[in-house]
């Protein structure tokens, strides 16, 4: 395991030198400074579109850090060929592919952490300013975060499973849309629900149940709207932890026995 | 190295446990993810379609709302909707209060503001409200709530439009009371206030004393806690104050009408209903629309002394007869889900017709005579319970006060206390004073010869020609209802009639079955759908000598 930890390392450390994901990076974070312009925005209370937004910022960009890095991990390393070099030494593919996707997991968490912390400080400040009638606890919004970073690091599963046997153009709108289906979840649980023909039924409850649900790590609204009440707030959280570490461990396997057959 | 068969064989079997284990997973999820505080209710079972916001929805707004920018899209075309409130297109605003309270269901104004534009402000021409939107209306109030159960706020919204617009003050009432249920931290003023009114009403008026009791605690329990903070404190003391003075209100006006409501007033209730051309109805009648002229002065410092009630009575001017014209046999059904789809076919018109210059006067009592109409009387006049009579009410009923006191009409005793009261000196001193009796000769007091009572008059002109898309006339029998609620009528008017008219009644229109409990004055007129769109003017309903017609 000590050799799919030095991968990852290196993945992170080649990661962060990548402009690109930097770019996403500095542009969310900057957003998130325009969006404490936003005093004028009397329509809805100024803090709850400050929430709202930076959260959906965060999210954002994590969703095309996530992407653009996962797509691009094991097809860079054939073209570049030294995944010849790598697995030439005594490194087994299912090690070298955990470490990449540990590498991309470790990533991500730099990248959405540094926005978070960012966000969380100036949401600190700007609601510390406001005097609000009923103010929230800033740290609260690290729930939403960590649900945001339990979505990617199963997005990122998928991206990388399906950049086994895809090329990265293929696999960049295969993910997206496999990414939007998964938040429509909601959708296609009705439509199996209400639908009338029974193959149509079974279609979109399959769907349901195997497309990867992205949905249910949305967790804005309760921060954007504290005086809600959620029922069994542990338990919803923890269970979306359990699936994501599960569904993903499941698209690691996968693509550890895609990976293993695949001549390279 | 790669796997062999059996690490394989392994590796799938586990890969197959976890998919399992993701299942089960979702099927747990999926009950605590569909709260509305975490996720919107589902759009299928949204009814209607979404029209100009459908249409001018960019695919940003998509795209941002589907990326986790809800709330941000929410308040986007929110700001959308108010433009188009500023312009006018009224009928683009529904569509997006739909999306907005889909994507943002925790967000009370929208609910609360989609609401009041359907209750209030889809208006005809003359500013006579859309009552078919009122269903879409409480819909939405309805759908707010089951979003948003916890608060108190979605529930004063409710019971607001149940007691404003509906009239139907137990359904108020019984949002209020949920409100104070659901929400331990409801706003004593906005909930429990109106829940006392709504009790009150609705002819419970126990039950609106219990309520201001307890409204009194609730206030003085904030107002002498040392942690509440000042702007708390400032408001509950007024709270406390009102609740108090209207505890003490409801009280003496719970003992005297007991008595002081009886015995019952003959209404004397008629009307007549004129086409006037097609789709434009004249509708006028008259009423003996009665109240209290003054009433003792109640002092909430003084608990257990309840004064003396109404002084005097006399006709007054201020209460309203609902007109409300609809296809045969309408009746609005129960808010189920949001769809503001209205029927086009529908026609309803709803008006309230404001009832005046009812005045009365004894042989030997005092009246102002005006040589023409117009004018209003002084708050002494008022005091004394003396009317002003023109031309318009027939042959002048007596002689000028000078004339009379110079021994050409005898005052009576009550005549004598009107004069006393309005001049402000006693009718001793006024007799010698002849600059003082020649100033209110002038101003036109007299003295009647014999009685004269006119009733209170309404009459207005409804045209419904000018909103052919809100008043169709597609049925072929439409139903003209004429009624008057005691429960909606002003407490000066209640101080005679009674909260639930038990003070009132009527040879022809008194109905006590429509409204369990309540006393109205009612008349159903049946009419056809030629009756409305003829173009001769014409007598539908009643007699052409009850009220002149002339313009």
């Amino acid at each position: 395991m000590n050799v799919a930890l030095v991968i990852a390392r290196n993945t992170i450390s080649e990661a962060l030198r990548r402009k690109v994901l930097n770019a996403f990076l500095m542009v969310g974070v900057a957003v998130i400074v325009l969006t404490f312009a936003f005093g004028q925005f009397q329509a809805r209370q100024d803090l709850t579109i400050v929430k709202g937004m930076g959260l959906g910022i965060i999210s954002l960009a994590g969703i095309l850090i996530t992407i653009i890095l996962s797509i691009n991990l094991i097809p860079n390393e054939i073209e570049r060929r030294t995944i010849y070099t790598i697995l030439s030494k005594p490194v087994r593919r299912y090690e070298f592919l955990i470490g990449k996707y540990l590498g991309a997991l470790g990533t991500l968490l730099l990248n959405i952490l540094a926005m978070s912390v960012f966000f969380v400080i100036a949401f600190a400040i700007k609601q510390a300013l406001a005097g609000p009638e009923n103010p929230i606890n800033p740290l609260s919004l690290f729930k939403a975060t960590l649900m945001i970073y339990m979505q990617l690091l199963l997005l990122s599963s998928l991206a990388i499973f399906l950049s086994v046997f895809t090329t990265p153009l293929v696999n960049f709108f295969l993910s997206f849309s496999l990414f939007i289906v998964g938040n429509l979840s909601s959708f296609t649980q009705d439509l199996a629900k209400n639908g009338a023909n029974p193959i149509v039924k079974g279609f979109f409850l399959a769907v349901h149940y195997i497309v990867p649900n992205f949905g249910n790590f949305q967790y804005v609204n309760p921060l954007v709207n504290p005086e809600v009440q959620v029922k069994s707030e542990f338990l919803f959280l923890s269970q979306n932890v359990i699936y994501a570490l599960v569904y993903a461990a499941v698209l690691m396997i996968l693509a550890i026995l895609a990976f293993d057959r695949r001549e390279v | 190295m790669r796997f062999n068969p059996s690490q394989r064989g392994s590796l799938l079997a586990a890969a197959a446990f976890l998919a399992i284990c993701v299942v089960v997973l979702q099927a747990r999820i999926d009950p605590l993810r569909r709260q509305p505080a975490i996720e919107p209710p589902k759009l299928g079972k949204v009814g209607g379609s979404l029209g100009n916001a459908g249409a001018s929805l960019p695919f940003e707004y998509t795209l941002g709302a589907l990326s986790g920018f809800r709330q941000v899209i929410a308040g986007l075309l929110w700001v959308r909707s108010d433009t188009f409130f500023h312009s006018g297109n009224y009928d683009a605003i529904l569509p997006c209060i739909r999306l907005i309270t889909w994507l943002d269901p925790n967000w009370l104004d929208p609910y609360a503001t989609g609401a009041w534009h359907m209750m209030y402000n889809f208006t005809d021409t003359d500013q006579r409200s859309d009552r078919r939107y009122l269903p879409a209306g409480l819909a939405l109030l309805k759908e707010g709530i089951d979003n948003n159960s916890g608060q108190y706020d979605m529930y004063k919204e409710m019971g607001w439009n149940n007691y404003d617009k509906i009239k139907n003050f137990s359904e108020a009432a019984k949002y209020y009371k949920l409100g104070m249920e659901n929400d331990k931290d409801f706003d004593i003023t906005q909930i429990e206030h109106a829940l006392a009114h709504s009790y009150e009403k609705s002819g419970q008026t126990e039950l609106a004393i219990a309520t201001w009791e307890d409204a009194v605690k609730r206030h003085k329990a904030i107002v002498d806690d040392p942690k509440a903070t000042p702007d708390a404190k400032a408001r509950n003391q007024q709270g406390y104050e009102n609740s108090r003075r209207n505890l003490f209100i409801t009280r003496v006006r719970q003992y005297h009408r007991k008595t002081q409501t009886q015995p019952p007033v003959d209404v004397q209730f008629s009307a007549q209903v004129v086409r006037v051309r097609p789709k434009v109805l004249e509708i006028s009648g008259q009423w003996n629309l009665i109240g209290s002229k003054a009433y003792d002065p109640t002092d909430a410092n003084k608990p257990n002394e309840f004064g003396k009630g109404m002084l005097s009575v006399g006709p007054v001017d201020g209460a309203r007869v609902d007109v409300r014209l609809q296809d045969a046999g309408y009746q609005m059904p129960a808010p189920t889900e949001f769809n503001f789809d209205v029927d086009s076919d529908l026609t309803i018109m709803q008006d309230a017709l404001s009832t005046r210059g009812g005045k009365t006067v004894k042989a030997g009592g005092i009246y102002v005579w005006r040589k023409q109409e117009g004018g209003s009387l002084t708050p002494d006049q008022n005091k004394a319970q003396i009317y002003a009579f023109d031309p318009k009410d027939g042959a002048n009923p007596g002689i000028p006060l000078a004339k009379a006191l110079a021994g050409g009409a005898a005052l009576s005793p009550a005549g004598q206390q009107q004069l006393a009261t309005a001049a402000k000196v006693s009718f001793a001193e006024l007799r010698g004073d002849s600059a003082k009796i020649a100033d209110l000769t002038k101003q036109g007091y007299s003295v009647a010869t014999s009685d004269r009572s006119i009733l209170g008059k309404f009459k207005r002109e409804i045209d419904m020609s000018k909103d052919p898309k809100m008043y169709g006339f597609k049925s072929d029998k439409y139903e003209l209802i004429l009624s008057i609620n005691p429960a909606s009528a002003p407490d000066f008017v209640q101080d005679r009639i009674g909260l639930m008219g038990e003070g009132w009644t009527d040879k022809r229109f008194l109905d006590t079955k429509t409204l369990p409990g309540v006393r109205l004055i009612r008349q159903k007129i049946d009419l056809s759908r030629t009756d409305l769109l003829g173009t001769e003017r014409k007598v539908l309903y009643g007699s052409p000598a009850v009220v002149s017609t002339a313009k």
